[in-house]
């Protein structure tokens, strides 16, 4: 593993006396020199002292260290086999400088003449050091990637305890604060709880990378995720002030992955009560019978939709470094498109659902909310695994790569065959706009459009109702028995309903999956359930449309503007399959029926357990486009 | 792309000033309209016998979006070995690499991942090991990269003044047998095979165990020059008198 320690006075190989990070190293140089201009000899004797400090890099890499971060930009320069650039690369070919074909070193090292001069030049070792995840640069932490974080950190120019408290000062200082200054604007409610321990772990973190290194592409980053997600340090309201005093013992599966990989867990974000709905009304910690909305960073009049919206507004706005939602009928994609964010809903087994608050399980799916698709790999690589907790995850094993990072190449759209069914656009003008620039751009990018047609299955697999209202009562006791707080006195549904703290106006739809009984439920989502059985014939349906027409994945818009469009979100959960979706584009006024600060995604399905080549393919789009916008209204905080 | 070349010898007389300037000013050509160009200044011991250390002080000055650097000292290697690790690394967070060769050392330095370029003087110091008698420079020549990955213009290369390494004067053979036997004055310091450095001789004691740099133009050097090689009259002969010679140039 790349072994880079947080200051810089133990850089890459040498011993050498300490420097401020933060003075200009060559400035001090300079001083040296001119000191020694002025006062002769003896200030050339001091320079002289520094003679015997070791100039010859120690290799970094012990013994069967390998990268941690695929993507073939940081591993295809490579020379030592341990899928990452190092010191040790950088030594091998400073070594062999001037080599040729002829030189008994060329085999080694001829990947590097990346100018293909035909000789291992001062060019070559330039290229490759770029290669390495490092900037001893000034850091800016808004919009800030995973690779700027843990370069920043590598190079000792931040660190995660210092992440941590810029995002903890940036939520104290814009969530719940009415930050747009028209009338009608809001805060944007984005965050529901932060975590009193969040910058113990945090220097955990930094003292993990000073011994070990950059061990995960997550290590000290700091996370939001949803607050369905059982967290042990923080209470899991499911945005339901009912369950204010539900302190679970245990983090949800995915949780324990994400802080096993040195992450951060910074706050739970706000969303849909129950998860139920696609604009964010809670009640966690308010008044009886009041309950708050999540605004979008970019448009405070305009929902972040939902169900995850707090993790969206909370992301798009910078309040944390990658989200975190879950998805059952839209609630992962609905707010990325909204916000300008990368979202994955995986293959239902891919990340499992274990310590999820459910609302079907048929259909629910965690995943990663971020503001680009290499966070969104990074993310997704530390949820996955076999859960015996949640059987259904045993489907994805051989089907998982080493790391989905691996899939991030800009080129991956070349030689592609991506399809659309003209009735999932819609008519809006924005949306048609943004669509049409998209398809130009796959097409510029290599990939050839196909257009499907519409068939009787498609539509039926899209007309499949949601499983939340039959499946919510039955999976929602699985949790209470599991995990709820025995001090949570609202147990079910009923004594929800009686303790009048919820969202109001809710007590319809609440009654409503209360009246579903267990036979109802079986009949629905039993092992021979109408609903499992339109979900196993939608994924062989739609299965069989990739493969009759050769397609790598079926595109469509996710949303309109702040709005859905027609029955979209339901292609990947009547189907099981993954999306990912990715910003295409914001309103422009000249737009008929503009809506301020809208932002439209585009959102491509695939097979299942293929992540790995939607990932790819966005990431191309991404690179080809950078749609995503910062919001105005949440920049740098002044500095004090 | 200027190609280091580190196993053609590299000992061509640099032109102009620059060569036998050994200072730190530089001429910069050019209009007073452009920028200066990188240049490079080079500075020596200016003698030495056998086996002491000669001292090189190199800089590249007035350089622009330097994200690699590569200097390159070629000398004789009958008269010169570098010494192995004496060479200083270049500003922190970067990587440092020495590349050995016959007669020629080069240091190689680059900035890591996506980190700024360099701009300004870029110092380096290193030493060799006088192995041999005879008079050679040491000729720097530098490689640069920029932030683009693109070479930049040639730098031309400067040679030193001429390094005058002389062997080591032998002893007047005294009577083993008798103990007693009184050394002569100017055998007595060369009881010990090598001479004691100049530092522990000069009643201005410093702290370095190197020889004397040259200093031209500075006058101060020049003065202490004059009072240390006086006191090592005796012990050394010739070689002061050669040292005056230098220092008066």
């Amino acid at each position: 593993m790349t072994h880079f320690n947080q200051t810089p006075t133990t850089r890459i190989g040498a011993v050498r006396p300490p420097f401020s990070v933060r003075k200009n190293p060559v400035a001090l140089r300079r001083t040296r020199t001119t000191a020694a201009a002025a006062t002769g000899i003896v200030s050339m004797l001091a320079v002289s002292a520094f003679v015997g400090t070791p100039a010859v890099a120690e290799p970094i890499n012990t013994a069967a260290s390998t990268g941690v971060f695929l993507a073939p930009y940081y591993t295809e320069l490579d020379l030592t086999g341990d899928e990452q650039v190092t010191s040790a690369d950088l030594e091998l070919l400073a070594q062999a400088l001037g080599a040729t074909a002829t030189s008994p070193s060329w085999a080694a090292v001829s990947t590097a003449d990346v100018d293909v001069d035909g000789t291992i030049t001062l060019t070559d070792i330039a290229t490759v050091s770029t290669r390495i995840i490092y900037d001893d640069g000034p850091f800016d932490l808004i919009e800030a990637t995973t690779i700027d974080m843990q370069a920043a950190m590598n190079a000792g120019v931040t660190s995660s305890v210092e992440l941590t408290q810029a995002y903890l000062d940036r939520i104290d200082a814009y969530d719940r604060v009415k930050v747009d200054p028209a009338t009608t604007g809001r805060a944007l409610n984005s965050i529901i709880s932060t975590n009193s321990t969040a910058l113990a772990a945090a220097a955990a973190a930094d003292a993990t990378r000073a011994a070990e290194g950059m061990t995960s592409m997550l290590l000290g980053i700091p996370l939001a995720v949803k607050d369905n997600y059982n967290t042990k340090d923080m209470p899991t309201t499911a945005g339901c002030s009912c369950w204010d005093g539900n302190q679970t013992s245990d983090d949800a599966f995915m949780v324990e992955g994400l802080r096993a990989a040195g992450s951060v867990i910074l706050a739970k974000a706000s969303l849909d009560e129950f998860a139920l709905g696609f604009s964010s009304a809670f009640s966690s910690f308010q008044e009886p019978g009041a309950s708050l909305l999540v605004a979008s960073p970019y448009n405070t009049t305009r929902t972040a939709g939902g169900s995850s919206g707090g993790t969206g507004a909370a992301i798009a706005a910078n309040l944390a470094g990658i989200g975190f939602g879950s998805d059952t009928g839209g609630s992962i994609r609905v707010p990325s498109s909204y916000n300008q964010l990368v979202g994955i809903r995986p293959t239902v087994g891919l990340s499992s659902r274990d310590g999820i608050v459910p609302l079907a399980l048929t259909q629910d799916t965690g995943g990663p909310i971020a503001r680009s698709v290499t966070d969104a790999a990074v993310a997704l690589d530390a949820v996955v695994g076999v859960d015996p907790a949640d059987p259904i995850t045993a489907e994805q094993t051989g089907l998982v790569p080493d790391s989905y990072t691996e899939y991030l190449d800009p080129t991956a759209l070349q030689g592609t065959r991506i399809g659309y069914v003209a009735s999932m656009v819609g008519t809006n003008a924005t949306v048609l706009r943004l669509w049409n620039e998209a398809l130009d751009k796959l097409r510029a990018q290599g990939a050839e459009i196909v257009v499907i047609p519409s068939s009787p299955t498609l539509t039926a697999t899209l007309d499949e109702s949601s499983g939340s209202t039959n499946e919510f009562k039955h999976d929602l006791a699985i949790y209470t028995q599991t995990y709820l707080n025995p001090a949570v006195t609202a147990r079910s549904i009923p004594e929800l309903l009686a303790s009048g703290r919820m969202v109001p106006n809710r007590s319809t739809t609440y009654t409503a999956r209360e009246n579903v009984t267990e036979e109802a439920y079986q009949r629905w989502a039993g092992p021979t359930g109408t609903h499992t059985a339109a979900i196993a014939t939608g994924s062989t349906f739609v299965t069989s449309l990739l493969d009759d027409n050769n397609l790598d994945s079926i595109i469509y818009p996710s949303t309109g503007q702040y709005t859905t469009i027609s029955t979209n979100m339901r292609l990947s959960p009547n189907t099981g399959m993954p999306s990912v979706t990715v910003p295409m584009g914001q309103s422009i006024p000249t737009d008929a029926g503009a809506v301020a600060g809208a932002g439209v995604n585009l959102e491509f399905l695939g097979r299942n357990y293929d992540e790995g080549t939607l990932i790819g393919l966005t990431y191309a789009f991404e690179q080809a486009t950078h749609a995503r916008t910062t919001p105005a209204l949440y920049g740098a905080l002044p500095t004090r | 792309m200027h190609h280091l070349a580190p196993r053609r010898s590299r000992l061509r007389m640099a032109t102009a000033a620059i060569a036998l300037a050994v200072g730190f000013t530089m001429v910069s050509a050019g209009s007073a309209f452009a920028a200066p160009a990188p240049a490079i200044t080079i500075t020596t011991t200016a003698s030495a016998e056998v086996g002491q250390p000669v001292d090189v002080a190199v800089t590249v000055t007035d350089t622009t979006d330097v994200f690699s650097y590569a200097i390159t000292l070629s000398y004789d290697p009958a008269i010169f070995a570098y010494s192995d690790n004496s060479a200083t690394d270049g500003p922190a967070g970067g990587f440092d690499s020495v590349v050995e060769d016959e007669g020629a050392v080069t240091l190689v330095h680059s900035r890591l991942g996506t980190s700024p370029a360099l701009a300004g003087s870029l110092p380096a110091s290193l030493s060799f090991t006088t192995i041999g008698s005879g008079t050679g420079s040491i000729t720097a020549s530098v490689a640069l990269v920029n932030s683009s990955g693109a070479a930049s213009a040639a730098v031309p290369a400067v040679t030193s003044a001429p390094i005058v390494v002389t062997a080591v004067p032998v002893p007047v053979p005294s009577d083993t047998a008798s103990p007693t036997a009184s050394p002569t004055p100017s055998a007595a310091p060369s009881q010990s095979p090598s001479p004691t450095p100049t530092s522990s001789a000069a009643p201005a004691a410093n702290a370095a165990p190197t020889g004397i740099l040259a200093l031209t133009g500075v006058a101060g050097g020049a003065l202490v020059y004059v009072a240390i090689g006086s006191i090592l009259a005796i012990a050394l002969g010739v070689v002061v008198y050669r040292r005056r010679v230098a220092s008066a140039r």
